[in-house]
């Protein structure tokens, strides 16, 4: 459940007007916004939105058009490969290794060996020496997101991680990012509100490159923002100590 | 579950004593048989035979097939494509051509220079013609990369034999160099040899060098800037590395092909894909492999040669194609 009062003050990740273009397209917009120290931040918005963007510029991967953004108060530029390495961690959205790497292979990408209390919480101790490609979505996310954390960076960022499981896995693996955020940020790129109001302990809506809102998930997700966001009128469903569903107000057909 | 897979020492220590016993056959085979025992003992013509005409050779053999095989793990591992090899993606071809421009008009550069220089630019042209075109619009197409390649190497074939037309005569020696397109390793100084293995050793601890970061690679190149590379320097520094070890292996052995394939194939498939092991695996197999086929291409039908990239073609074609189908079956 939501813990605001797990957040620490000062700013992991701050980004200050960040613009991006392509050609005339603007991806990111008079972007700012900052990630505490801890926590599960959830990044929501229709396609297009900018949340990947987001995601490579917090990463150094995209080239700004105008603003800066600073990890731990320095700017991005300022810091070498190696030194950012060890802060941030990234899992992509399509996780797939080009190799036929085992588990164990993979793990031993990481920029630390994993301990053995990681591999027990991603329960990845019989997965070892199977191929990576061959597991379950869910079996991959863990282990991606275990190669990830093993050196304990202060910042995780996963750009849709949950996005090609079941609904168990899903939960499953939200409750592992979830833990992850008790110690590090956690940025997760989600397109489930439900799974963003039941998991994140912050929220921040984008749409067109724009960032509509943040904040504690409640606040923040209300009809008029997601309206806005999505163009399109939705209705929440409460679930009861929980949080709620939400499904768009189609039109009845003629 | 995957095969178990060996770890380096073990895999070395098998590729050692293989390559001890591919080194006696290779010394003891030629025109004439010379048993060890005669040119382990006393000096006399056979030995002297021996060691100033056939070791030199043996060890050219040995750097061609390391070089071919570091080139096709380099590329491999930066075009994160598995079919990736000097001859496919137009790295050899551009060698080739280089090469044959130094040895059609020797007035250009001096000589002794003018064949492995040409030949790295060749390569090292045609590596990055064929890298920009898979880069176009800023991500990487495989299939695209492949085909460009494809595309180049069946060019530069064409300009090489263009040039041979136009510039060939029996005075510039166009029977040697249509030989030396063929695939077949030349016959060296000692002095050479000697001043070619630095290279290699320097070649090989490059590309061990650069190992973590191909295996970073292969999880894409966002993940791999995740954790501390550069992308543009890593794949740069790659490309660089494999049209060197190409243009060495082109100088010394012409135009051979399938060594860059198979041998980077099979020790993936024995070691694992992560490149710290494979980069001296691959450099000892291959040179093994190629001292093998050199072997036989001078002593079966001695004293004439069958060229050596008719050979590797020949054999390990069918070879791979067998070792492929076992896979399948396997799996």
């Amino acid at each position: 459940m939501n813990s605001a009062d797990r957040f620490c003050s000062e700013p992991l990740l701050a980004f200050g007007g960040v613009e991006v273009r392509i050609g005339t397209k603007a991806l990111l917009s008079d972007l700012t916004l900052t990630v505490p120290r801890c926590g599960l931040f959830g990044l929501v918005g229709p396609n297009g939105a900018g949340k990947s963007t987001f995601v490579r510029a917090a990463l150094g991967l995209q080239a700004l058009s105008r603003g800066e953004v600073r990890l731990c108060g320095r700017r991005l530029q300022d810091w070498r490969p190696r030194e950012q390495a060890r802060q941030v961690g990234y899992v992509p959205q399509h996780i797939h290794s080009h190799w036929d790497l085992t588990v164990r292979e993979l793990l031993q990408l990481a920029l630390a060996p994993p301990s053995a209390e990681l591999l027990h919480d991603f329960e990845l101790e019989h997965l070892l020496a199977r191929r990576f490609n061959t597991l379950s979505g869910g079996e991959q996310a863990r282990a991606a997101i275990a190669r990830t954390m093993a050196h304990q960076p202060a910042l995780l960022l996963a750009d849709e991680p949950a996005a090609h499981l079941d609904l168990p896995h899903q939960h499953a693996l939200l409750r592992l990012l979830q833990a992850c955020a008790t110690r590090s940020a956690v940025v997760i790129v989600l397109h489930d509100l439900h799974l963003a109001a039941r998991y994140c302990d912050q929220v921040a809506v984008m749409a067109q490159g724009r960032l509509l809102r943040h904040g504690p998930p409640d606040a923040v997700l209300d009809d008029t923002t997601l309206a806005r966001a999505y163009e399109e009128p939705l209705m929440r469903i409460p679930i009861p100590a929980q949080s709620f569903f939400t499904v768009p107000l189609l039109e009845t057909p003629p | 579950m995957t095969p178990a897979r060996w770890s380096l020492g073990p895999a070395l220590a098998v590729l050692a004593v293989t390559g001890v016993l591919a080194f006696g056959l290779s010394l003891s085979l030629g025109a004439a048989w010379v048993s060890p025992a005669r040119w382990l003992g006393e000096p006399g013509l056979e030995r002297e035979l021996v060691w100033v005409w056939r070791a030199p050779r043996v060890a050219a053999a040995f750097f061609v097939g390391a070089c071919l095989s570091l080139a096709g793990l380099l590329f491999q591992g930066v075009f994160r494509n598995p079919l990736a090899e000097p001859y496919l993606l137009g790295s050899a071809a551009g060698a080739g051509l280089g090469a044959a421009i130094a040895l059609l008009l020797p007035q250009l550069l001096p000589p002794a220079w003018s064949l492995p220089v040409m030949a790295f630019l060749g390569a090292w042209g045609a590596s990055w013609l064929v890298l920009a075109v898979g880069r176009i619009g800023g991500a990487w197409q495989s299939a695209r990369l492949l085909l460009a390649g494809v595309a180049l190497a069946a060019i530069l074939s064409a300009l090489r034999g263009l040039l041979l037309m136009v510039f060939g005569d029996e005075s510039t020696n166009l029977r040697a160099i249509v030989s030396w397109q063929l695939g077949g390793v030349q016959t060296p100084a000692v002095a050479e040899v000697l001043g070619f293995g630095p290279w290699l050793l320097l070649l090989g601890w490059a590309a061990w060098r650069l190992a973590p970061g191909l295996d970073a690679l292969g999880l894409g190149d966002a993940a791999a800037q995740s954790l501390g590379h550069r992308v543009p320097r890593l794949v740069a520094g790659a490309v660089l590395l494999a049209a060197l070890a190409t243009a060495l292996a082109v100088s010394w052995g012409g135009l051979i092909g399938f060594v860059g394939l198979i041998v980077p194939h099979v020790l993936r498939w024995w070691l694992g894909p992560l490149h710290g092991p494979l980069v001296p695996a691959c450099m000892v197999a291959g040179g093994v492999l190629m001292v093998l086929v050199d072997t036989v291409a001078r002593s079966s039908m001695a004293p004439s040669e069958i060229p050596a990239g008719l050979l590797t073609a020949v054999i390990g074609g069918p070879f791979f194609l067998a070792l492929l189908l076992w896979r399948q079956d396997r799996s």
